[in-house]
């Protein structure tokens, strides 16, 4: 945080204007005598003091709304923490409990979910941790070889499920050969679960996704594409900044964390690609990104 | 037979829930959404209703509002069973008439059993 966002300097910065006008107003009184001078000086100082007010405020209300933005992200985060460790937690106690004799089938479906949870747990902890690691600019990325399109489908089949619920079909659009791209491979992988994860959220249980890859010159490109809910106009310019969540979405819904495009910004501009979207309310969003291809 | 409602998005902790409840003799409807959650309230009259707050089509709130509001439905007692923690929740939950808030994380499923029993003896009582 800067130093003129910080409340204490603020605070400190607010009350030393405010003497300083206090004994400004005095030496002026005592050394003008003229009413209409000392009113106009008044006048002049007040206004001063009001400009200086207005930009102390507005810095307080941004350290309020950007506490408001981190204490929402951590309801959701516990959330989002919690709903795996139940999950885990109460098959646990299923398969230990003497009420259920459980055949080998709810067994091995017992552990299966443990599975599934237990993964999605240390999916939302990396998120985290990363957000915690740009904060510290302790960031680093492991660059390795791979396939863009592979890490896609992979992506699909895992988001499958949760897109049928939602009666939304994905299409896959690749050239045949797509050359190699060098990033890091776990974290582009997150980026586009992030990506198709919101595009089914935001489509509000209608229409498709399409993700397209294609190849420009240097570069690989992915789009994803959704027939969704769209950004509003206000949101555009914040869409990327940390815990920042659109409100547009389901009632209630909170399976978002705030962190997916501010996570996805960082890696891809560290990677050496680019990230944007374009979106219109009530029709949809587009959301893309470059990373360079492999040149050896 | 007592019959429990179990509004909750999660088609897991559905299946959790359905052996465990028949195992203790209730019977158990599932409803996933807000919206098929209060039609099923209304027209199947629970004994009592397990609510999740995360919920498409009409979140738990509205929900526990809108029964609270409907006389035929006002009495029906509702346990929160949620993930969501936060002070203004559990005070909104209450004040909209839930009999009980739980944390899913922090309730193993027999002291969840052990809820629905006592809030089912009171509400006879």
């Amino acid at each position: 945080m800067a130093l003129w966002q910080c409340p204490h300097f603020l605070f400190l910065a607010m009350g030393l204007i405010i003497i300083f006008a206090i004994l400004a107003t005095d030496a002026v009184a005592k050394k003008y005598l003229d009413p209409g001078y000392v009113a106009l000086i008044v006048l002049g100082v007040t206004a001063m003091l009001f400009t200086i007010s207005y930009i102390v405020v507005s810095s307080f209300e941004r350290v309020a709304k950007m506490s408001m933005a981190k204490s929402e992200f951590l309801r959701i985060m516990s959330h989002q923490l919690r709903t795996p460790l139940s999950g885990i937690k109460w098959q646990l106690e299923l398969l230990f409990s003497k009420k259920i004799n459980p055949s080998m089938e709810v067994i091995r479906e017992a552990l299966l979910e443990i599975k599934e949870r237990n993964e999605k747990m240390v999916w939302v902890v990396n998120n985290i941790l990363d957000v915690n690691l740009i904060e510290d600019s302790n960031f680093s990325i492991t660059s390795s070889v791979f396939s863009l399109k592979d890490v896609v489908n992979e992506v699909v089949g895992m988001l499958k499920e949760a897109a049928e619920k939602a009666n939304i079909q994905i299409f896959v659009a690749a050239p045949q050969e797509l050359p190699d791209i060098c990033a890091d491979k776990m974290r582009v992988k997150n980026i586009v679960y992030h990506l198709v994860d919101n595009a089914i959220r935001y489509s509000m249980n209608r229409g498709n996704v399409t993700i397209t890859l294609e190849s420009t010159p240097g570069f690989a490109r992915c789009v994803v594409s959704d027939e969704g809910v769209g950004i509003p106009k206000k949101d555009t310019s914040r869409i990327f900044e940390k815990f920042f969540r659109s409100k547009n979405t389901l009632p209630g819904q909170t399976a978002g964390t705030g962190v997916g495009l501010y996570l996805a910004k960082m890696v891809i501009e560290k990677s050496g690609g680019k990230i944007g979207f374009t979106s219109a309310e009530g029709k949809g969003s587009t959301f893309w990104f470059t990373l360079p291809i492999n040149k050896s | 037979m007592k019959k429990i409602l179990f509004v909750e998005d999660e088609i897991k902790f559905q299946k959790t829930m359905v052996d465990l409840f028949r195992a203790e003799g209730f019977e158990l409807v599932s409803a996933y959404d807000g919206e098929s959650g209060l039609r099923m309230i209304t027209e199947q009259k629970p004994d009592l209703v397990l609510l999740d707050l995360i919920l498409p089509k009409k979140n738990g709130f509205e929900v526990l509002k809108e029964l609270k509001g409907n006389p035929q439905t006002a009495n029906i007692p509702v346990i929160v069973l949620t993930n969501l923690e936060g002070t203004q929740d559990i005070e909104q939950a209450l004040s909209l008439g839930a009999h009980t808030y739980l944390v899913k994380a922090n309730y193993s499923l027999e002291d969840i059993l052990g809820k629905i029993k006592e809030a089912l003896k009171e509400h006879e009582g």
